[in-house]
């Protein structure tokens, strides 16, 4: 009697064992995970990743550098649209009566003689003013920053991660955008400067 | 021995007290965070225009050696003289990079010749001949095809480096003037494999980067030198002629 006891007893827990092993073989190769982000008080940071559009497919052609110029997606439209060109994070958590502003610098692309205005989109996600953009136009004074927030003093903080900067022509007639030199090296440079006490 | 313990405490705590309030002052202020990139457009053109690099190195950041732009040209057909100085034999395993931009949405060709090396000092009598390799069997990072669009690199397959028929080999550079390799690139075929996928919130097409040969690069490495007829810590040069012909 004792003899069956053990003996369903060893049955038992190699049941248990293989069901298990089942179990386990069915979610092989299964793996999830969560990043987590996390932060201090006193804490800043910003960061720029430029798009690079390689034209493979691998990436949506209406996102990336380099553009067309004559392209539908970069034409004038309402705000917030545009062509996707970088993505940002901005993370500020000061303490106690600390601002902060962030000052942008576009320059207009250029190349030989000609120089052309556009808009960038700078979107933000975060606790408080939720989804929000701020808009920039570039200039050729190289002394300008557009800042954001516009106002000093108890801001709210920050976590916008990974948050799209969009692409937009000025407001051009199809004769204007045709009398642009025709070129594969307009450039532009933008500068974002997070500073604050 | 209290006494010291206590000396030592006491030491230690006017330390850390010293150590918080400077932390605090440093973080008083906020250093400012600097970040930027460049933004790269182009407006693609039906007048053809050109662009060619050649530099030294394996990278990008390589040496200038050369540098030619087509502005305002109609460069139905260019030719270009580059040349490349190379120091001594501790530079001979550098690439020469050629790099060629157009925003000419046709087909282009381009003819590179190389010609021999010859000393600095002694152009007219020191001929030394030169071997370059491409697409061979060097390493992936000497003599491979590779096509760039501003810095990032990927297999352009549409490119064809081909030297007398042959997808690759070796060009020989001999005293008698130089070899011809051809780069030709087919954006016909590009086109033709390319899966563009129309929009479907109303915009026009937009033609994709593939279909706009921006920035195409081969690299060649010198393969190796008549030893015989090369003077160590001498400089040599060479010449490069570069052809660029809309087809």
């Amino acid at each position: 009697m004792e003899m069956k006891r053990i003996l369903f007893t060893a049955i038992i827990i190699l049941c248990v064992i293989f069901s298990a092993s089942a179990y386990d073989n069915l979610f092989d190769g299964s793996a999830g995970g969560l990043p987590i982000l996390g932060f201090m008080d006193g804490y800043y940071m910003i960061t720029v990743d430029p798009i690079v559009n390689t034209g493979e497919g691998s990436l949506d052609l209406y996102i990336g550098m380099p553009f067309n110029l004559l392209g539908e997606d970069v034409s004038f439209k309402d705000f917030p649209l545009g062509r996707t060109i970088a993505y940002w994070s901005l993370v500020v958590n000061l303490k106690g009566n600390r601002y902060w502003r962030v000052g942008i610098h576009a320059t207009n692309l250029k190349y030989d003689v000609t120089e052309i205005g556009y808009y960038l989109i700078f979107l933000t996600d975060h606790e408080g003013s939720g989804d929000d953009y701020w808009v920039v136009h570039s200039t050729s004074d190289d002394s300008h920053y557009d800042y954001f927030p516009s106002a000093d003093g108890s801001l709210d903080n920050v976590a916008s991660i990974n948050d799209q900067i969009r692409f937009m022509l000025d407001s051009n007639s199809n004769a204007v955008k045709e009398s642009f030199q025709e070129s594969y090296d307009y450039r532009a440079t933008v500068t974002i400067i997070l500073e604050g006490s | 021995m209290k006494k010291w313990l206590v000396i030592s405490f006491l030491l230690f705590a006017c330390l850390s007290i010293v150590y918080s309030w400077t932390d605090l002052i440093v973080d008083e202020n906020l250093n400012p965070s600097t970040e930027g990139f460049n933004i790269t457009a182009f407006k693609e053109g039906t007048t053809p225009r050109f662009y060619i690099r050649l530099y030294s190195g394996i990278s990008t950041d390589g040496r200038t050696l050369f540098e030619k732009d087509s502005s305002g040209q109609d460069s139905s057909l260019s030719v270009y003289d580059v040349s490349a100085i190379i120091k001594n034999t501790s530079k001979i395993d550098d690439a020469l990079i050629l790099e060629i931009g157009t925003n000419y949405k046709r087909d282009i060709l381009i003819s590179v010749t190389f010609y021999p090396f010859v000393r600095v000092s002694d152009p007219n009598q020191s001929t030394v001949d030169a071997v370059y390799s491409f697409n061979g069997n060097n390493a992936a990072d000497k003599g491979s095809l590779t096509a760039t669009y501003r810095g990032e690199e990927y297999t352009y397959s549409s490119v064809i480096c081909k030297v007398g028929g042959s997808g690759s080999g070796d060009v020989t550079a001999s005293s008698l003037g130089g070899t011809t390799l051809e780069l030709k690139n087919a954006v016909s075929a590009k086109l033709g494999s390319k899966n563009v996928t129309p929009p479907t919130n109303g915009e026009s097409t937009l033609l994709g980067i593939g279909e706009n040969l921006l920035v195409s690069r081969c690299r060649f490495a010198i393969k190796s030198i008549n030893m015989n007829n090369y003077v160590t810590d001498e400089d040599y040069i060479s010449y490069v002629a570069l052809t660029v012909t809309s087809i």
